[in-house]
């Protein structure tokens, strides 16, 4: 996935300090021409902070930022071809939509005509050339977002940092504002580092997610490795919503182990990320879409192989998809997200329902338990 | 952003506000207070040796009196404007924002005309030709001209003139901020309007009412030129003893204890002030 | 009906501020050398008034001053807010808390400190006296109306800003200024009007030489005011008034 080609930024061990607080601890990340990098991460875990440093708003402690071989860590905003959206959008109140987005090219000094051309440009991009003579206060917040945009991209920045910029829109703008930054972003073939909280966003959109947490990144990788095979658990439990189970290494093979989870043996194959040693507790995780589920007819009978038995005690319905809350026997709650079936249309789960549950073979994750 | 010429500039106002405050604040002040405790002197105005014989001055029995009579006349015209500027400033409060401005302006416009001149004005009001007693006596509310102008009544009615504007405007930008919300809530849990009136609008107000009392109360002790204008010789307020002190009988370490006394006032009221603002808000503007 | 109540208390309110002002132009327009009596309308007094070179020149010495002293304080008081908002600094907290008891000292404690220490440095009472003492009372209006607006104008403006690469000077000129303009303005007006309002300040620090209006009319008080000054304070009112709306009205547009 990760495209061969010389990083055009690198954080080479940053380190940020406010006061005694350590808000990034020892960062190292390249970002690539033309990719689309996210760091996620909770509240409070650094991403700002990281996003302000390579803008030029705050300086790092120590460690070095390099663009495309030159340090520039000591460089001002002012001085960087780095260009930001704001969360909140910042856009100046007391001047129209062309002035807002004409500003940083009058700041560099452009000839009028070539900024007017410039701005219609780049007020097409973002569909808001109607607007050029309204103030920010006559805009919807979906409008006001995309006049950032122009403002921040009509710079020609080599990459455009945007803060949450999303934040403050409703639920439903949100998902279409989302593709229309991917296609926005393809069409300038600028890099984005995009910061945000929201998971969904993150995957949605990014060629790469870096998963802060404080002040450390946990985990790089593209959204389907971030997703699927989470390296450690806080990474695990961040990204969507996850079941873990407790297990017990009892035998050790060559290419699978087997384990005892919830009281029932299973023999799973061994992960490449560190060595299972007989007698060791591990984690196995599941993603709720991953478990499988089934009616129990006769609660009497035996469970199958490979299956938990378990009575569902709360369910959620959500159009396409069902998310039941399944009490297991040995006390663990699991949630399982079932897509409805277009064979079997009369499958009701109802409160109170006894069911098996398994699930995919491989899909699970092995993580040691510390 | 370019560190050194940052730098220079904040030293350069950092500097510049020193020197201000320095030389026009706090120099001044403590100035008085160093008078307050010299001796008089004809041609320097003040010599040593230090003493404490200006503070001994105040407590003359005719001096005293004066101060009496001058703090009941403040303490009537600050009770008044209370009063009176209470409701008003309440009602003007609560008008639509787009009106409010307006009414505020119309509160300041009278005084782009000097306060002298229409305390002058004041004159041929209150006079017993004036304008007041020929309307009474039109209407058959009296038969004989009132006898007001050259009282302490024309002195009270021409600070409570001067005055009244510096108690609505502090009230109003404490009534201001009062939220409708806040009244509803407390309607909806069951507080009658008065009850609300006393339980949130006055708490709330109460910066305000503090600070425009001290507005009202410390110049009615000293704008001696509407006493000048409008009273007799028994109406003579603090501020022209202060004034002839240092005009007239040239007497500076007096006036200046005269001053100090008064100041040392001021801050009493102010320590209320403070006291009054910080349960509610720590740094509150007081316009 | 409590309506009409409430109307009727808040115009009796107005009237009674009103009153004084309205008196003094009404009697601009009397026949009869005494206050007391209506004798017919006439403009003799405006006529009078410009043969009366000593009270038109007290008059614009006034407006004069007044404008200097609302510039002054202008750019003293925004300097202050800045610094107070933007710095952290030793003695800050007693800068913000002079401003408030500044304001809410009577004038005569001002007015006999600032006189003391200009005789003693031996500055000569004139115009310059009458500048710094009225600005030192009028700048922290303009102080506490700027930090106030400061305090609405969002951090991230002057970092998009920069950003978008401008410099301090530019943030400065195009964001900073711009956003508080209405705040100069509403400053500067407010010090333009304690300025003309002030007697007691000017009564210690105006000297002999510089004599402005309202110390003109003391002086006149005793001995009784000709009507041509009501005929300059009416004049004087609709000059200012009719500027003033004019400003607002420019300050608003641009808005």
């Amino acid at each position: 996935m990760e495209k061969p080609s010389v990083p055009l930024l690198e954080l080479k061990s940053v380190t940020k300090f406010f006061g005694a607080n350590k808000v990034l601890d020892d960062i190292d990340l390249s970002i690539n021409d033309g990719e689309f990098l996210t760091l996620l991460g909770p509240s409070g875990c650094g991403k700002t902070t990281l996003l302000r440093l390579i803008a030029g708003f705050e300086r790092p402690t120590t460690g070095k930022i390099v663009m495309n071989g030159k340090e520039i860590s000591h460089l001002p905003p002012n001085r960087r071809a780095v260009n930001t959206v704001f969360q909140q959008y910042a856009l100046f109140p007391h001047m129209t939509v062309f002035d807002n987005v004409a500003f940083g090219l009058k700041m560099k000094g452009f000839p009028k005509e070539e900024i007017e051309t410039e701005v219609f440009q780049a007020l097409e991009k973002v569909k808001m050339n109607m607007f050029y003579l309204r103030y920010p206060a006559e805009l919807s917040s979906g409008q006001q977002q995309r006049v950032a945009m122009a403002r921040a991209f009509i710079n020609n920045p080599k990459i455009l940092l945007l803060d949450e910029p999303l934040s403050a829109l409703d639920y439903r703008l949100r998902q279409d504002m989302q593709i229309e930054l991917k296609e926005l972003q393809r069409d300038l073939g600028v890099t984005f580092v995009y910061v945000t909280h929201d998971q969904e966003e993150a995957l949605a959109m990014s060629d790469r997610v870096a998963v802060l947490n404080e002040g450390i990144i946990e985990q790089i990788g593209t959204p389907i490795q971030i997703y699927e095979e989470p390296r450690n658990m806080f990474v695990a439990k961040f990204v969507g919503e996850i079941n873990v189970f407790d297990g017990m290494v009892i035998k050790v093979g060559d290419n699978d182990f087997e384990t005892i989870v919830e009281g029932m043996f299973y023999r799973l194959r061994k992960p490449s990320s560190f060595e299972i040693v007989r007698g060791s507790k591990i984690k196995v995780l599941l993603r709720p879409e991953d478990m499988v589920v089934s009616k129990v007819n006769d609660p009497e009978a035996e469970a199958p192989d490979n299956a938990l038995r378990g009575v569902i005690s709360f369910l959620v319905y959500k159009g396409r998809t069902i998310d039941l809350w399944i009490q297991t026997a040995g006390g663990n709650m699991v949630m399982a997200t079932q897509f409805f079936n277009e064979d079997d249309p009369h499958i009701i789960y109802e409160i109170n329902d006894v069911v098996n549950v398994s699930w995919i073979k491989d899909w699970e994750v092995i993580l040691p338990d510390v | 952003m370019f560190k050194s010429a940052d730098n220079f500039c904040r030293q350069a106002v950092l500097y510049f506000i020193f020197i201000w405050f320095g030389v026009m604040v706090f120099a001044p002040n403590l100035l008085v207070l160093l008078a307050s405790f010299l001796s008089r002197d004809p041609v320097w105005y003040l010599r040593l040796p230090l003493n404490l014989q200006n503070y001994v001055a105040l407590s003359d029995p005719k001096l005293l009196s004066v101060i009496l009579k001058s703090l009941n006349l403040a303490f009537c015209t600050t009770l008044f404007c209370l009063v009176v500027a209470y409701p008003f400033t309440y009602f003007i409060a609560r008008f639509a924002k787009k009106y409010r401005a307006l009414f505020l302006m119309l509160i300041i416009v009278p005084f782009w005309t000097n306060s002298l001149i229409r305390n002058y004005a004041l004159i041929s009001i209150l006079s017993e030709k004036g304008i007041l007693n020929t309307f009474l006596i039109k209407w058959g509310i009296i038969t004989e001209p009132l006898k007001i102008l050259y009282t302490n009544l024309a002195v009270f009615i021409g600070m409570a003139y001067t005055l009244l504007p510096f108690m609505i405007l502090p009230l109003y930008a404490t009534l201001e901020k009062l939220d409708n919300s806040l009244l509803e809530a407390a309607e909806d849990l069951g507080a009658g309007a008065i009850a609300a009136f006393f339980r949130i609008v006055v708490p709330v107000s109460t910066p305000g009412i503090v600070a425009g009392c001290i507005m009202v109360f410390l110049p009615a002790l000293t704008l001696f030129y509407v006493s000048d204008i409008l009273g007799s010789a028994d109406s003579t307020v603090v501020g022209s003893v202060i004034r002839d002190q240092f005009m007239i009988v040239k007497d500076w370490p007096v006036g200046s204890a005269i001053n100090i006394a008064l100041t040392v006032f001021m801050l009493i009221l102010l320590h209320l002030y403070y006291k009054s603002g910080n349960s509610i808000d720590q740094e509150r503007p007081l316009w | 009906m409590v309506k009409f109540l409430k109307y009727f208390y808040i115009s009796c309110v107005y009237l009674f501020l009103y009153v004084p002002l309205l008196v003094t132009i009404v009697f601009s327009f009397n026949d009869s050398a005494f206050a007391e009596t209506w004798n017919g309308f006439t403009v003799k007094w405006y006529a009078s008034l410009f043969n009366d070179k000593s009270l038109i020149h007290a008059a614009l010495r006034s407006l004069f001053l007044a404008a200097c002293v609302a510039t002054f304080s202008t750019v003293v008081g925004t300097i202050m807010a800045i610094a107070l908002h933007r710095y952290r600094f030793i003695g800050q907290k007693v800068v913000y808390g002079s401003l408030s008891v500044i304001m809410l000292s009577p004038e005569i404690i001002q007015g006999i400190s600032l006189v003391m220490i200009f005789v003693i440095l031996g500055i000569p009472l004139g115009f310059t006296t009458l500048l710094l003492s009225h600005s030192v009372f009028c700048f922290p209006f303009v102080t506490m109306t700027v930090l106030a607006r400061l305090k609405g104008v969002k951090r991230d403006l002057s970092e998009a800003a920069a950003d978008l690469g401008a410099n301090d000077v530019d943030i400065f000129r195009f964001i900073l200024i711009p956003l508080i303009l209405p705040a100069l303005f509403a400053g500067w007006l407010m010090s333009f009007t304690l300025s003309l309002d002030d007697v007691i300040i000017s009564f210690f620090v105006s000297g002999s030489r510089y004599e402005i209006l309202p110390l003109k009319i003391y002086s006149m008080v005793r001995t009784g005011i000709q009507p041509d000054v009501n005929a300059l304070c009416a004049a004087l009112f609709f000059l200012t008034f009719f500027v003033v709306m004019f400003s607002y009205r420019l300050v608003r547009s641009k808005k």
